[in-house]
């Protein structure tokens, strides 16, 4: 990651020199047109956005040509987009997929690039009515399209392709969709919130719309699990009609808190009901109010709409003497009320730890740069869906090696890492378990952590080539461990060059597999059933090696050669959006809405309120959050 | 805050011992009396403490005959929300306080409601064509809570890939229509966008129905109660976004190392929204580029930022009590540096890229002032004063420019504001005790209490701030027609004179024996008001004060007097 980063500065700073540069007779150019897929019809009024330094923008004229002339030497990409037509980067080669993955055209002085053609499919829509359970229109209902994405580790997630809003008479159409298939997700996580003003970055609705507890966050047809929902096919040029039914039914949440100490009620508790995160970039948000009773114990969350959620208990104020909480417990509400959920609080524990490295003492600056995070985990896997965020985020470790986690409550964890890349971490134990491959249960009475980190790290470079021996240029080269494939920091990936080859750095000792897809949604080789086929292939023939990679063998000067492996998964178009991963403040940042950074305005009032009533907003959402999404890349 | 919510949890569990109450009644139709059912009912407690946040109770539903019974209920005082699907919902407690004694059933209480109307249309460029993701919204005139005249929206639609909008549930009257926004044309992708394949840089001029580029030109449209209002159409110019660029320079024609150019875009509707890049400016020959400006007033401001100094906390709009539910610009997420210097420069944005947009910026100069504070000696309730210059347009404070921090004063009362980039400033003081006012600021001789303080780069002028303690405590009960108290209504404070300043308004509300206290007040000639029913924020309206101003009890306050005052309720539809 870091890497890129700097390499596009550098290109910035090329540019710049050149730009203050006296005007010369070798500016280059590049020209085209923008036709439809298939029918090969020009498509006029397409803008035509060309990213590199400078950006540009162009529109298309009647014959879908387009031209940028003026430019610079350096690296460019192209993006189209047209009314009624899947955005398309050119050279993409997942429909609707991520910027940035479509092909860098080299321009060198006073080249003049021809005939780029872009062609692009055109949407389609989804359209029908809302009702409600009695069969009556449902208005100010949000339809979400939404498709499943990895993310950075690997986890399961959706992201939005299209929303539509109905209005009195139940109508709605989501239009301009790129053609896929799509879950149908109603309802929004937001209590009270039907309404959002224009100005705020909102579709609008009436200020008249009831402001309280309204239909919650369900899949078609009416299910509350992803699991359970159905899809629906977009087709390109098609109109596909949907009808969708949206619950109003309120349900209550009863349960009792239970101090893990005293097995008594807690004198105070605050209870939170959070909606499980299943959207990208979503927040949860804390919804309906909570009442504990301290004399019995009791809790009772009323008005809560049919959907998964977290429900915790915690004690007072973080950061003080006697503060915890409960663990995170998975609640479903769907056709009746929930009773008899006990919530054990305990109070935090911290965990004290050293690093000790295999090899030199760390300079400062590594060691500043060096986080250890617990996210909680369930059978080994994390929990990807809470927005309780992982705990830790050590600040710089005492010069000795030696740290605190505070504030951690009991349960289980996985650990992750954020630290340089001239290292890894070559072991971890927890009260004498390994807990580098193994979940860290974390109990009342804490054991103390040790991480070992070596300098010893592998590189491994290589050249991915086509079915003719060529060089495959803008590939995707996977590197993926023979074993312990729940631990995602082991997994790299780098992009090849224009003459094929690639660097993989900061490998620890292991074996290893290296893959290149042709065509792959972005981390989808997270999933084991997507790898499951290719596996099989890869022992016989030259597809992909197989390789052990220990500290000395893998500095062999030697490039392996890779040939990128035909597309073996669903090849229905998919789509993917980066937006941060742990982080509970996706949303709200989402809902201000109009003007990018520094902008807002009309903030949510209840997304702020939910925020700040979440558990733990304040200490640990960010706090885990990153390290994962450094480490993966 | 914590404890408070904890307290109230506990007194609604400690009261449950006493019998409950319940409140029965049906909702209705109004001219007509037929039963609506599926209509939603809430009883709210006022809050024990006006400081205190209302808790949301549970929701009762009307049955098929319209009836509702609210059980469970503490003895009290409550008012209840009504809101029905296709009805308007009163935007405050349009009905009395019921009050329910211990275990008593109140009954008979009849809650008519309007029915809304709907409007519908197609938005179509100029060569008819239809127009997909343009926002159509109904205005109506009103005050906010800085007092300022602005648009609220009534409701609010967007168009489909068919050019089709339909904004619905709208409360009866007359509305100006607006389609386009000159702010969400860079809506991200996904946030409210309807979809990802949304062709960025589009834009459409905002346009009032029928078809008028300003509010001067427009026509207002009548939503009737129950009807369907369509073919309310708009043919729109459809325009590309524009870019601005320029240069930065300073008075001797050199420019900065390094500077930030922010796009403050002005809604249609008031209030701002704003973005900044970094990237747009090229410290290498001082010029700056902004792409994707939509058409519309907007303002550019170049900030020259001291790399390495601690940024000032933002500065927060003044929201006069009881003013802070309807939030229009919001602060800047993040630390920000400290600004050097700085220009601003209004530029609107038509049919062309805007090209060599000078902005000279002149360096932040330092305002030497002295804090005087009378009949308070200097300790903790002093200490937290600080005097901030907050930047103003017109009069009228806006929230994305930077401004120099809040300063405290010297032992001896001397302060110096470091770094005020000329422009115009409104004086604020922060820190206030509640007996505190702010009782005169005057920069030079000018008065910058009831005035903005504009600011040259060649000023020697000094801001001398008055700060007394001695401020008025106003007193009293709002009491009904029959000498009853008025448990959670809005008490107003409303100046004779002066009533361009927000800051001497009050808004406070009556306790469960309609008791209320305003504290700080500035002496002078007041009047207390209580609506049983009020717009937001309608008493900055002159017209809306002038009808209203024989209700009104009048009040002089002096200094440290504490006047009571008790005023009777202006009911519903006076």
């Amino acid at each position: 990651m870091k890497l890129r980063v700097a390499a596009a500065g550098c290109i910035a700073l090329v540019f710049m020199t050149s730009f203050v540069a006296p005007q010369d007779l070798s500016k280059s150019s590049i020209e085209g047109a923008v036709i439809q897929v298939g029918t090969g019809s020009p498509i006029p009024d397409a803008r035509v956005m060309l990213m590199g330094n400078p950006a540009l923008a162009t529109i298309t004229d009647r014959f879908g040509k387009y031209s940028f002339v003026g430019l610079g030497p350096g690296t460019y990409r192209i993006a189209v987009a047209a009314e009624g037509y899947a955005r398309q980067e050119d050279g993409q080669r997942v429909l609707g997929g991520p910027q940035g993955q479509g092909t860098a055209l080299n321009l060198t002085s006073g080249q003049a690039l021809k005939d780029i053609l872009i062609r692009l499919t055109p949407t389609g829509t989804v359209t029908g009515h809302v009702r409600n359970d009695r069969q009556q229109p449902a208005a100010g209902v949000q339809v979400q399209l939404v498709s499943p994405v990895y993310g950075p580790t690997g986890d399961r997630r959706l992201m939005s392709v299209g929303i539509g809003r109905s209005n009195d008479r139940g109508e709605y159409r989501i239009y301009w969709v790129t053609p896929g298939r799509y879950y149908v997700v109603t309802g929004s996580d937001f209590p009270g919130g039907s309404y959002q003003s224009i100005e705020s970055g909102g579709l609008g609705g009436s200020p008249n719309q009831f402001q309280g507890p309204g239909y919650g966050v369900a899949f078609h047809p009416v299910v509350s699990d992803p699991k359970d929902a159905t899809f629906v096919t977009v087709q390109s040029g098609r109109e596909t009609n949907l009808d969708v039914v949206v619950s109003q039914k309120l349900y209550r949440v009863r349960g009792r808190v239970v101090d893990a100490r005293s097995g008594r009620p807690p004198g105070n508790a605050r209870i939170n009901l959070q909606g499980r995160r299943f959207l990208e970039g979503a927040g949860a948000v804390t919804r309906t109010l909570p009442v504990y009773d301290s004399a019995t114990g009791t809790f009772e969350v009323r008005d809560v709409p049919p959907g998964l959620y977290y429900l915790t208990a915690n004690l007072q104020e973080p950061r003080t003497a006697g503060a915890g909480t409960s663990r995170p417990m998975p609640i479903a509400v769907s056709g009746s009320d929930v009773d008899g959920v006990i919530l054990t609080v305990e109070p935090f524990v911290s965990i004290s730890g050293r690093i000790r490295i295999d090899g030199p003492p760390l300079s400062a600056q590594e060691l500043n740069t060096l986080r250890v995070n617990l996210q909680l985990s369930a059978d080994g896997k994390r929990l990807a869906d809470t927005s309780f965020g992982g705990i830790g985020g050590l600040r710089t470790p005492n010069a000795d090696g030696s740290f605190i986690l505070r504030d951690v409550m009991p349960g289980e964890y996985r650990l992750s890492f954020f630290h340089s890349p001239n290292y890894y971490v070559k072991q971890a134990s927890y009260g004498g378990n390994d807990v580098l491959n193994q979940p860290i249960v974390v109990s009342s009475s804490p054991s103390t952590l040790n991480i070992e980190l070596s300098p010893n790290v592998a590189r491994i470079t290589g050249i991915v080539v086509n079915s003719r021996q060529q060089p495959a240029p803008n590939i995707q080269a996977v590197l993926i461990p023979e074993k312990d494939r729940d631990r995602a920091e082991l997994y790299s990936s780098a992009t090849t060059d224009a003459s094929g080859g690639f660097i993989l750095t900061g490998i620890a000792p292991g074996d290893y597999k290296v893959f290149a897809w042709e065509l792959l949604e972005p981390y989808a080789y997270f999933d084991p059933k997507n790898l499951e086929p290719v596996e099989q292939q890869g022992t016989q023939g030259n597809r992909h090696g197989v390789f052990g990679c220990n500290n000395r063998s893998a500095h062999d000067p030697r490039p392996l050669m890779f040939k990128p492996l035909k597309p073996t998964t669903d090849t229905a178009p998919r789509s993917y959006l980066f937006v941060g991963v742990e982080d509970g403040a996706g949303a709200v940042g989402a809902g201000v809405g109009a003007g990018g950074e520094g902008s807002g305005s009309g903030l949510g009032a209840g997304v702020d309120d939910g925020r700040r009533g979440g558990f733990g907003a304040g200490i640990r959402a960010g706090a885990g959050a990153n390290g994962v999404l450094g480490m993966s890349e | 805050m914590k404890l408070a919510v904890v307290v109230t949890v506990v007194m609604l569990l400690q009261a449950s011992s006493n019998p409950s109450g319940t409140i029965e009644g049906i909702v209705v139709r109004a001219v007509t009396g037929e039963p609506i059912s599926g209509a939603r009912v809430q009883a709210m407690a006022p809050p024990s403490q006006p400081s205190q946040p209302p808790q949301m109770p549970p929701v009762v539903t009307t049955d098929a005959a319209g009836r509702f019974i609210v059980p469970q209920l503490e003895p009290g005082v409550y008012r209840l929300f009504v809101s029905a699907d296709t009805y308007v919902s009163p935007e405050y407690l349009t009905e009395k306080p019921v009050n329910v004694a211990s275990g008593q059933k109140v009954s008979g209480i009849r809650i008519p409601l309007t029915a809304a109307g709907n409007v519908g249309g197609h938005v179509r460029d100029l060569d008819g064509k239809p127009l997909a993701g343009v926002p159509v919204q109904l205005l109506k005139p009103v005050y906010n809570f800085r007092g300022e005249r602005t648009l609220r929206s009534a409701g609010a639609g967007s168009t489909n890939d068919r050019g089709e909008y339909r904004v619905f549930w709208v409360t009866p009257g007359r509305y100006y229509v607006l389609a386009g926004s000159a702010v969400s044309i860079r809506r991200p992708p996904l946030s409210g966008a309807a979809s990802p394949n949304e062709m960025p840089g589009q834009s459409v001029l905002p346009t009032y129905y029928p078809n008028a580029a300003e509010l001067s030109g427009a026509t207002s449209i009548e939503i009737q109660s129950g009807a369907d209002l369509n073919g309310v159409d708009f043919a729109v110019e459809r325009q590309q976004a524009r870019r601005i660029r320029g240069r930065v320079v300073d008075a001797t024609g050199r420019w900065p190392s390094s500077a930030t150019i922010r796009l403050v875009t002005l809604s249609a509707i008031g209030g701002t929204s704003g973005r900044s890049s970094p990237q747009s400016y090229n410290p290498i020959d001082g010029t700056f580029e902004l792409q994707d400006v939509p058409p519309g007033n907007h303002e550019v401001i170049v900030e020259v930022t001291s790399p390495g100094a601690p940024g000032p906390p933002i500065p927060t709009p003044v929201i006069p009590e009881g003013g802070g539910r309807v939030g229009i610009v919001t602060g800047i997420v993040g630390g920000r540096a400290l600004v050097t210097a700085g220009a601003q420069v209004s530029v609107q944005v038509a049919g062309a890229d805007v090209e060599n947009l000078v902005l000279t910026i002149g360096a932040g100069v330092p305002i030497n002032g002295l804090l005087v504070i009378e009949a308070a000696s200097r300790g903790p309730a002093t200490d937290g004063l600080r005097i901030q210059l907050v930047p103003s347009r017109r009069g009228q404070i806006v929230s994305f420019v930077q401004a120099p921090g809040p300063t405290a004063a010297n032992e001896n009362g001397t302060f110096t504001l470091e770094n005020v980039v000329p422009g115009e400033y409104r004086v604020q003081v922060i820190g206030l005790q509640p007996d505190f006012y702010i009782k005169d600021a005057r920069f030079g001789a000018r008065d910058v209490l009831n005035a903005p303080l504009t600011l040259s780069a060649t000023t020697s002028d000094k801001l001398e701030v008055v700060v007394s303690a001695r401020g008025g405590r106003i007193q009293g009960a709002i009491t009904n027609q029959d000498s009853g108290p008025v448990a959670g209504v809005a008490a107003v404070l409303v100046p004779n004179d002066h009533r361009d300043r927000p800051d001497l308004f009050r808004n406070v509300t009556t306790d469960q024996n309609g008791r209320f206290v305003m504290n700080g007040v500035a002496p002078g000639n007041y009047k207390v008001f209580a609506w049983e029913t009020m717009e937001p924020f309608a008493y900055y309206d002159p017209d809306f004060i002038k009808r209203y101003e024989q209700k009104g009890q009048a009040v002089n306050v002096a200094e440290s007097s504490t006047p009571t005052v008790d005023a009777r309720l202006i009911p519903a539809g006076q």
